[in-house]
C-alpha cells in the first residue's frame, strides 16, 4: 500500500499570493514495518494577523505527529510560543498591537494512515476544529464527510484554535476525532470551507461531481474549475463556490509499494 | 441582494449621523447622551479599524463618514480629518485625536476575566449646543451618499447609523428619510439604523421591533418608520450570536438600549455577510 498525494491551492480573487492565509502540509514516517502518513490542511482566519502564520504551524505541527493521543491544549501551547516568538519584538501601530494580543486564529483539519507496504486496507484517524473538511470516497460515492456533513452547516461561525491560549478555554469541546479503516482505491479529500462547502452543495443536487473532480488532471484544470464555479450562479444569488482561499488535498489510497 | 462581497477593491460605506443638539447634554445613564454617544462611536470605529486590520497594515474594506447636527450641518471629523466628508478606514486607524489609556478585561486563560491596560484611540469628543436640525442632516447625507454611489455603484450600500434623542427642530424628517432609504446601489438599497434615546418617561428598552406598538411617542414612532428592515444574514446574526431572538419583519431601530446594546447594534449594522 502507498499513498499517491496531490495539493491544489489558489488564493482568493483579488488577493496577491502572498495574502494567503490557508495552509496544508504532509510528511511520511516509517517504523520498522509500519508507514505513517499524515496530511493536514488549516484556514487562517482573515479577520486576525498573522493568520497565515498561525495556519502554518498548526499544519507542521499536525504532521509532525504532536496532536497524536495529546489534549489539545498541550499540542497546541508550543505552537503559540513560536508564534508569539515570530511576531514579538516589532514597534507597531495602536491598532497591529490591539490585534496581534489578541492573536490569530486558524482551523485545522489532519489526518493519518498507518499501514504496512503489503496490506491492502490502512487504519486512519482524523481531527478537526473547524470547517475546514475531510471526504471519504469510494468509486462515485462520498462515503463519509468530517466533521461537517451537509451545505448549511457551514452557515454558522465555527470555533477556531487560537495562538492566545486565553481563547482556547472551551476548546476541547469542539475538537471532533473520527476513525476508520480505508481500502486500497480508497480516495480522501482534504479541503478548506469554500470549496467543502461547493463540494457538498453541488453532491446534494447531483453526485457526478465526484466524477468531476476525480477527473482533474493538473493544477491547470483545478484552477479552471475554481474559476468557473467562483462565476456560477445558484438560484439562491450567492456563487457556487465563495471568493475564499482554496486548499485541496487529494490523496489516493494505492495497491502496492 | 445584499450579497456584494466587501473588499478592497469593492469596499462598503457606513455614515454616521449625530444629534449634537443642546438636548444632548442632558443625562443617560452614568453620563450624558452626547457622552453615550461619542464613546459608542469611537468603540465602533476601534473595532472597525481592528477588523480590517491585518500583518501589513490596514485594508480599506470600508470608507467612513461622520455628519454632526446641531448648531450647524456638516462632517464632523476632528484634527487631520476635519472637512473631510468620508474617508477611507486606514486615514481613519491613522489619525485618532488622542489614544486614551483605558482598562479592559481580557479573557485570562482559565474562564475569567482580567484588567489589561490597552490604549483606547479617540476620535469623537461630546458636543451638544444648538437645535436639532434632523431634515437638513438626512439632506446632507443624502448628497454625500449619492457621491459615493455614484463612484461604487456595484458595491454592498451604504450604512447609515443615525443616533438621536428624536425631536427634531426643522420638521418631520420622515420623507427625507425614505429619500436616504430609496438610494441604491446594484446590491440593494441604503440601509438606514435610527438609535433613539429617549427622555419620554414611559419608553422602555427596545431592540429591533417589528412593530411600532410599545413606543412612546410620536418621535420614536417616525424614527422606527424610518428605519430599513434589517437584511436575512443581520437577523440571523442577531439571533444565533446575541440571542436576540429577532422576527423576520425586524426594523434598524433600538431605543434606549444601554451602550453595550448600542454597540451590538452597530456591530449588527455594519458587518455583511461577506466580508472577508
Amino acid at each position: 500500500m502507498r499513498i499517491e498525494s496531490e495539493c491544489f491551492l489558489l488564493p482568493k480573487a483579488g488577493n496577491r499570493s502572498d495574502e494567503y492565509e490557508d495552509a496544508s502540509h504532509s510528511s511520511t514516517q516509517v517504523h520498522k514495518e509500519t508507514t505513517i502518513c499524515r496530511f493536514a490542511i488549516a484556514d487562517g482566519a482573515s479577520e486576525s494577523s498573522y493568520a497565515d502564520l498561525w495556519a502554518n504551524l498548526l499544519v507542521s505541527g499536525y504532521c509532525y505527529g504532536r496532536f497524536g493521543g495529546i489534549q489539545i491544549h498541550r499540542a497546541i501551547s508550543p505552537l503559540s510560543k513560536a508564534w508569539q516568538k515570530k511576531t514579538n519584538g516589532k514597534s507597531l501601530p495602536w491598532y497591529a498591537q490591539e490585534k496581534l494580543s489578541s492573536g490569530a486564529f486558524s482551523t485545522l483539519a489532519g489526518i493519518t494512515f498507518r499501514f504496512a507496504a503489503d496490506d491492502e486496507s490502512a487504519a486512519f484517524d482524523a481531527m478537526a476544529v473547524g470547517d475546514s473538511c475531510i471526504f471519504h470516497v469510494r468509486g462515485d460515492t462520498m462515503v463519509a464527510s468530517f466533521p461537517l456533513s451537509t451545505a448549511d452547516d457551514f452557515r454558522r461561525r465555527p470555533v477556531l484554535i487560537s495562538s492566545n491560549a486565553a481563547n482556547n478555554v472551551q476548546l476541547k469541546e469542539f475538537v471532533r476525532l473520527w476513525s476508520g479503516t480505508a481500502e486500497a482505491g480508497d480516495v480522501f479529500w482534504l479541503m478548506t470551507d469554500a470549496l467543502a462547502c461547493w463540494l457538498l452543495t453541488r453532491y446534494e443536487e447531483d453526485r457526478s461531481v465526484i466524477r468531476l473532480i476525480h477527473q482533474l488532471a493538473d493544477e491547470h484544470d483545478f484552477n479552471h474549475l475554481v474559476h468557473e464555479e467562483r462565476r456560477r450562479p445558484h438560484r439562491e444569488g450567492y456563487f457556487y463556490l465563495r471568493n475564499d482561499d482554496v486548499t485541496f488535498i487529494r490523496l489516493k489510497l494505492v495497491k502496492g509499494k | 441582494m445584499y450579497s456584494a462581497e466587501i473588499s478592497r477593491s469593492n469596499p462598503s460605506c457606513i455614515l454616521f449621523i449625530i444629534d449634537q443638539s443642546g438636548s444632548m447634554s442632558d443625562p443617560f445613564g452614568a453620563s450624558t447622551k452626547a457622552e453615550s454617544v461619542s464613546d459608542a462611536i469611537n468603540r465602533l470605529l476601534q473595532n472597525l479599524v481592528i477588523k480590517c486590520a491585518k500583518s501589513e497594515g490596514i485594508r480599506d474594506y470600508y470608507h467612513v463618514g461622520v455628519i454632526g447636527y446641531g448648531a450647524g450641518v456638516g462632517p464632523a471629523f476632528g484634527g487631520v480629518l476635519a472637512g473631510k466628508e468620508m474617508v477611507p478606514i486606514s486615514e481613519i486607524a491613522d489619525n485618532p485625536s488622542k489614544l486614551d489609556k483605558r482598562l479592559k478585561k481580557v479573557p485570562d486563560g482559565a474562564g475569567g476575566l482580567v484588567d489589561q491596560l490597552v490604549k483606547f484611540p479617540v476620535w469623537f469628543e461630546p458636543v451638544a449646543n444648538g437645535g436639532t436640525p434632523m431634515c437638513e442632516a438626512m439632506r446632507t447625507a443624502h448628497t454625500v451618499l449619492t457621491q459615493w454611489i455614484s463612484e461604487y455603484a456595484h458595491c454592498f450600500p451604504p450604512v447609515v447609523i443615525h443616533i438621536t434623542d428624536g425631536e427634531s427642530t426643522d420638521g418631520n424628517p420622515a420623507l427625507e428619510m425614505e429619500l436616504l432609504r430609496a438610494l441604491s446601489t446594484d446590491d440593494g438599497n441604503v440601509l438606514l439604523f435610527n438609535l433613539h434615546i429617549s427622555d419620554n418617561p414611559s419608553a422602555v428598552e427596545l431592540r429591533f421591533p417589528d412593530t411600532a406598538d410599545a413606543l412612546p411617542d410620536a418621535y420614536s414612532r417616525v424614527l422606527y418608520e424610518g428605519s430599513s428592515p434589517l437584511t436575512p444574514f443581520m437577523i440571523r446574526v442577531a439571533n444565533q450570536e446575541y440571542e436576540l431572538n429577532l422576527s423576520d419583519g425586524a426594523r434598524g431601530f433600538v431605543l434606549n438600549a444601554d451602550l453595550t446594546l448600542v454597540i451590538q447594534a452597530l456591530d449588527i449594522g455594519t458587518r455583511p455577510a461577506n466580508l472577508r
